[in-house]
């Protein structure tokens, strides 16, 4: 904040002198402009340092004897413990040296475990390998107090996740992964609580969304084939429990980019909505054996999911605000077809016709709050539902035509009411 | 104060662990080498590389695969116990194939790559714990010319030197035409 900005707010009245003096004092202080940018340059520099010394290490060095060899390897592991003892002992308030020695000995556990395993030519598998990285790694997240491994372990827990489920390289225990987030998750709420303030606390909220998203199907057990409409169903009943994260006093004075749980699910919800839409998606929707898949580890977080889901919806619906949204009820018109099981032309009918009333709600929600951002956006669902609908072959071009003129009509009309409406407030 | 000591000894006992498992790698292998049997498996090498572990030569060796009894049942990634046994060639051959440890001493733990089923024989097919061989990068792709060029021409063997105690095996060296492969490419480059 320049003197400029300061001596505005004094002469409006909202700040006296001493404050004003104080704030500048504040900005001007070595410690409160530099502190941040230096832990941040550090991370960055650690982190640098660190992979290259995986990339130097991975070069082999035929030429020297295997007991050199076997004392490099455990070099940055014992340069990076010593720093962390150091740091523990003498610079434990110095949130840089914590974040800069953990993250130097995450990563020289790893390129330790790799050097021994590439002197004595063992193959192991990377699963294993991930698995033993975590378990000595995610550790120092909580002791050393160091957010940035914990972003890391989320990161190394998913690659786990996705290599024993997804790539198959190797067997393992999905298990191992929930435990692991669950021990990361309680990490997260603990500091969260303690600094509210951190930045950190952003990142690792875009990192357990993503994370979620897309591990959530790796708890589909080896084997089971889950028909398209219980993965349908399944997402839109994580994304809607996410919705009511987003959505709670946690997170009612964040802004959009630092609430993932609000955006993604929103938008993951519309793209599978909207996916959804096309007729064709029904007529594979259950084409492998579409019967309920009791007994899944994946249908059981799914229930679990979706009691929860369903519980809050109803008391939100019915309580004093009685605030009720569509969108995060998606899930039950999904899980409601599914059992079903409509016809082509059915099914997503009934996907368009509640993706339109979604569309209509944003709008008119927009309209009565007197939010632009909130009425284009329902307008954009209707875009965009009108988009797909023109590249749908199975629909007349004269039916493409008008709902396009309708769409293009409907932007104007809504911007041109509100903007209207605010003008005569304003006069008012 | 006390709260600061507590948590450095819990660091330190998580260092602990941190050289340990490194450490027990190191002391597993060392003692297979020093004391296990050698064996030699005849090999046909293919080269990848891991990002964690440099570049390696990928081992295919032509003993891996076994005849088995159709009333046996293998699954893939199965641990599996192969029983080894020196040929007369001085090669390396599979004996047999357990699920459970056998009786003989020689023998390597290892898992099931695939099954091959079809009306006149079934064939388990076999993924050792030896597979891999890492060196420099730049020598990786040099030795599978020199492997590829012992498979045409047959006074050239090409094997790895395996040594096997108690069902854990180490690789002690690529053998190419009698000198390991170090040397070769040594001689290669001195040529030059």
């Amino acid at each position: 904040m320049n003197s400029k900005q300061l001596q505005e707010l004094v002469r409006s009245g909202i700040i006296d002198d001493i404050t004003a003096q104080k704030i500048d004092d504040y900005f001007k202080s070595p410690k409160s402009s530099t502190g941040r940018l230096n832990i941040i340059l550090g991370i960055l520099g650690a982190l640098m340092a660190s992979l290259g010394v995986i990339l130097v290490i991975a070069h082999n060095w035929d030429d020297l004897g295997r007991s050199t060899k076997t004392f490099l390897a455990f070099l940055p592991l014992t340069i990076g413990q010593l720093l962390c003892v150091y740091t523990l002992l003498k610079k434990n308030d110095t949130s840089a040296w914590r974040e800069i020695s953990s993250l130097i000995l995450f990563f020289a556990i790893a390129s330790c475990i790799s050097l021994v395993s590439q002197i004595y030519h063992v193959s192991g598998s990377m699963p294993d390998f991930l698995l033993v990285w975590l378990a000595l790694g995610v550790p120092l997240g909580f002791i050393m107090r160091s957010s940035v491994t914990s972003l890391l372990s989320i990161a190394v827990a998913g690659w786990y996740a996705c290599d024993i489920r997804y790539f198959d390289s190797g067997n393992g225990s999905i298990y191992y992964y929930l435990l692991i987030m669950g021990l990361l998750v309680l990490r997260h709420i603990q500091f969260s609580n303690k600094y509210p303030r951190s930045n950190f606390n952003s990142w690792h909220n875009w990192f357990f969304m993503l994370s979620a998203i897309i591990c959530f199907a790796t708890l589909i057990e080896p084997g089971l084939n889950i028909a398209g409409k219980w993965w349908f169903s399944s997402y839109l009943t994580l994304f809607s429990a996410f919705y009511l994260l987003g959505t709670s006093l946690s997170f009612e004075d964040k802004r959009w980019y630092n609430n993932p749980y609000f955006i993604l699910s929103i938008a993951g919800s519309l793209i599978i909505l909207m996916y959804c839409s096309y007729q064709d998606v029904w007529n594979k929707i259950d084409y492998i054996d579409g019967s309920f898949p009791i007994g899944s580890l994946f249908m059981w977080v799914t229930m679990a999911l979706f009691l929860v889901s369903f519980v809050i919806q109803i008391k939100k619906a019915t309580g004093e605000s009685k605030e009720f949204n569509p969108l995060p009820l998606s899930f039950l018109i999904m899980f409601i077809l599914s059992f079903i099981i409509p016809g082509r032309l059915a099914g997503s009918f009934v996907v368009n016709m509640w993706t339109l009333f979604i569309a209509i709600w944003y709008i008119r929600k927009g309209s009565l709050n007197n939010h632009l951002g909130i009425l284009n956006f329902g307008l954009l669902i209707i875009a965009t539902l009108a988009v797909m609908r023109f590249f749908d072959s199975d629909i007349a071009f004269v039916w493409r035509g008008i709902f396009f003129l309708m769409t293009g009509a409907g932007f104007f009309i809504a911007n041109y009411s509100l903007l209207r409406k605010r003008k005569q407030l304003q006069e008012v | 104060m006390k709260t600061k000591y507590l948590i450095v000894a819990v660091l330190l006992l998580i260092m602990a662990a941190q050289w340990a498992v490194p450490a027990r790698i190191i002391y597993r292998k060392s003692n297979v080498l020093n004391k296990g049997k050698i064996f030699k498996f005849k090999t046909e090498p293919i080269d990848p590389s891991d990002p964690f572990r440099g570049r390696s030569v990928h081992l295919n060796f032509e003993e891996r695969s076994f005849e088995f009894d159709s009333s046996k049942e293998f699954n893939m990634g199965q641990k599996i116990y192969v029983t080894i046994k020196e040929g007369s060639d001085g090669y390396a051959h599979i004996t047999a194939v357990e699920k459970k440890k056998p009786a003989s001493s020689d023998f390597v733990i290892a898992t099931v790559n695939y099954i091959s089923r079809d009306d006149n024989k079934d064939m388990v097919y076999i993924s050792y714990p030896f597979e891999e061989y890492y060196m420099e990068e730049s020598k990786a792709p040099k030795t599978e010319r020199l492997f590829v060029r012992s498979e045409m021409d047959t006074t050239l063997p090409a094997y790895a030197s395996i040594a096997v105690l108690k069902g854990d095996a180490a690789i002690k060296d690529l053998i190419i035409d009698g000198k390991p492969v170090s040397i070769m490419l040594k001689e290669k480059e001195s040529k030059k």
